[in-house]
């Protein structure tokens, strides 16, 4: 019998051997030593041919990279239960798993359905069940949102599996000639898919709140504007192409207007596009450095880095919309950053109560990412390599993905909002930079 | 008289050197490759006095550089400005070459002409903050040219961070070299 298993195990890796072809390969580079034990068996399939996903082992991956489980391996099963009358929690409590997962696919005029049962094996019980429906390009999506089931039936927290990233790739070839491209693909660095490629820098990418379209800056003229694109049909259009800066564009929380960097009066400010009107308000106006706009998450004030002090630091700023889409401050800026000689790219998690951004400390020669707490002041430290940038939130606050240089390739690395987990995303070929963690897919 | 004398020599120098720069640009095609055929007009170009490059001539003409021509040859060649570490501040050797690039860009020959200043930074720091910084180095150049004389509105200061770096690696000495201003006459 096990010898049938060890066989069928082997058909599996060579199909899904095949079918991976990913460019970004998550490594686990610290992982966390009070993990729990999970089983995910493989799921079951009615429908002819051969199922062109492996449910179970997408699941399996997503729990595993969020770094609060360790996944039984399919080899130290001793059964592959379908469904639950097959669960014999007395062989998974040996086995040392503390959760089970099985599913089942079915096939029925083109519709895909993927059900799913979650069990505690300790407590000897079914503690979840459910499915969703969708066409064969939507089985890993349906397979993510069980893994964010799962995730937030255990642990309490929402999921932030069914989600995905923005990053750019530079290829260098000589001091003339750099292959540039924005891409995207899902937050288990699977599926990748081109934005936009071209021979001259692409930059800070950002998604629109519903996950439908992104921005980005392009320097394809030969100088930077601003774009937005559709990511489904490739349709795209140009935002701002003023004389100096355009860069840094982040959507508002309801996705209404867009907040960006100009110098088209003489000096790098912060700007508010508002779609509605087409209406551009100034909201800085210092004639140091403004620069590296983000939302807190009320849509009411914006944080952005200055050099105001002297230093690059990262200030808040109070706002307020008008009717005919005019956006004006409210107070003075509010210095946020106090500690050391650079704090700058924040970004403001999801409960808006602290800050991830790129910290230099006195006296220090690294740029690393740190998080700020709001209410404490206090900064932690969360990576520790020599140059890192452009830290970005999972939707949920739990993890975030930032850029790495000063080695060979730049790469992205993942790490937990605690710094207990970190991951590399080295690229297969140049440097991987500038990511953006995008909204959580809907299943439509 | 000697002195007039010393200033020919040195022009033919400074025209010879610039001569030579012109055809070191290209690669010898197999026709220049072959023996000079010595004609009569040849023997009357010989005869002409030598020019120095208009560039230099306008500038000299300007009368606002006080260096010799080779001095204003290397200057006005000099398109490339370093700086320090998270500072837009040019130097006195900066100042120095772009007093003749302003004589030059305002005179009769250069002054239809219109540039662009890059500006770029090293890796360190975040790549949208560096594309401010390197619009400050840009704009200090920009600033100092209009304070010669040099409409603005006749120069575009374009900031490529550390997008593009003259060396991609990770040293003081990448650093130092990427750290730049760059003025590209179109």
């Amino acid at each position: 019998m096990r010898h049938l298993f060890k066989t069928c195990l082997l058909f599996y890796c060579l199909l899904w051997g095949m079918s991976a072809q990913a460019e970004l390969v998550i490594e686990v580079t610290q992982g966390n030593d009070q993990a729990v034990s999970m089983a995910v068996s493989p799921f079951s399939w009615t429908g002819g041919k051969v199922l062109p996903e492996d449910p179970a082992a997408i699941i399996d991956n997503d729990l595993k990279l969020s770094g609060l489980f360790k996944a039984l391996p399919r080899t130290s099963m001793l059964s592959f239960p379908a469904s639950e009358p097959e669960v014999y929690y007395r062989d998974w409590r040996l086995l040392g798993a503390s959760y089970l997962v099985t599913g089942q696919v079915t096939l029925r005029d083109k519709a895909y359905t993927m059900n799913y049962q979650l069990y505690d094996v300790v407590r000897g019980k079914r503690i979840a069940k459910g499915g969703f429906t969708g066409n064969s390009a939507q089985l890993r999506e349906m397979a993510h949102r069980i893994s964010d089931v799962v995730y937030e039936k255990i642990t309490g927290l929402k999921g932030d599996f069914s989600t995905r990233i923005l990053y750019v790739t530079a290829q260098r070839h000589d001091a003339e000639r750099t292959d540039y491209q924005l891409n995207y693909a899902d937050a288990d660095g699977k599926r990748n898919r081109k934005v936009f490629s071209s021979s001259e820098p692409i930059l800070s990418p950002s998604w629109s709140p519903d996950g439908t379209r992104a921005t980005y800056v392009s320097f394809e003229q030969g100088r930077p504007a601003i774009y937005m694109q559709e990511l489904a049909t490739g349709i795209r259009k140009k935002l701002t192409g003023f004389k100096g800066l355009n860069n840094s564009p982040v959507w508002a929380p309801n996705g209404k207007s867009i907040a960006m960097v100009l110098s088209k009066d003489g000096n790098p400010d912060i700007y508010i596009l508002d779609l509605a009107t087409n209406k551009i308000s100034n909201v800085s106006t210092h004639y140091a450095i403004d620069t590296e706009p983000d939302w807190m998450p009320d849509g009411n004030s914006i944080v952005f880095t200055s050099n105001r002090g002297g230093s690059p630091q990262v200030y808040q700023q109070e706002l307020s919309r008008k009717s005919d889409g005019e956006f004006i401050t409210t107070g003075k800026p509010r210095r946020l950053t106090f500690e050391g000689r650079f704090n700058a790219r924040a970004k403001v998690f999801p409960d808006g109560k602290s800050l991830a951004l790129v910290h230099k400390g006195e006296g220090a020669a690294d740029f690393n990412i740190a998080v700020l707490d709001l209410d404490t002041d206090r900064l932690r430290l969360l990576t520790s390599s020599r140059l890192e940038d452009s830290p970005s939130i999972a939707p949920g606050g739990r993890r975030l993905i930032y850029s790495v240089q000063g080695g060979k390739n730049g790469e992205l690395g993942i790490v937990s909002a605690d710094g207990r987990v970190k991951q590399r995303l080295p690229s297969a070929k140049g440097d991987v930079r500038e990511p953006a963690w995008g909204p959580a897919i809907e299943l439509r | 008289m000697q002195i007039a004398n010393v200033v020919k020599a040195a022009s033919m120098a400074v025209a010879a050197l610039w001569l030579a720069g012109c055809a070191s640009k290209k690669e010898p095609t197999t026709a220049e490759i072959q023996p000079p055929v010595v004609t009569v007009e040849e023997e009357v170009l010989v005869e002409v006095q030598p020019v120095l490059d208009p560039a230099v001539q306008a500038v000299i003409d300007s009368g606002r550089i006080d260096e010799s021509p080779e001095e204003i040859q290397e200057l006005l060649e000099k398109n490339t400005y370093f700086f320090p570490f998270d500072s837009a501040r040019l130097d006195n050797d900066a100042y120095k070459a772009l007093d003749v690039h302003a004589a030059y860009l305002t005179s009769d020959m250069g002054y239809m002409k219109n540039i662009v200043i890059q500006g770029h930074t090293d890796e360190r720091g975040t790549r949208t903050y560096n594309l401010a910084l390197g619009e400050r180095r840009g704009k200090a150049v920009m600033d100092y040219l209009a304070a010669k004389g040099v409409a603005a509105n006749r120069i575009e200061v374009i900031s490529f961070g550390f997008e593009k770096p003259l060396d991609p690696e990770h040293s003081e000495s990448a650093w130092s070299l990427n750290r730049r201003a760059v003025i590209v006459t179109e």
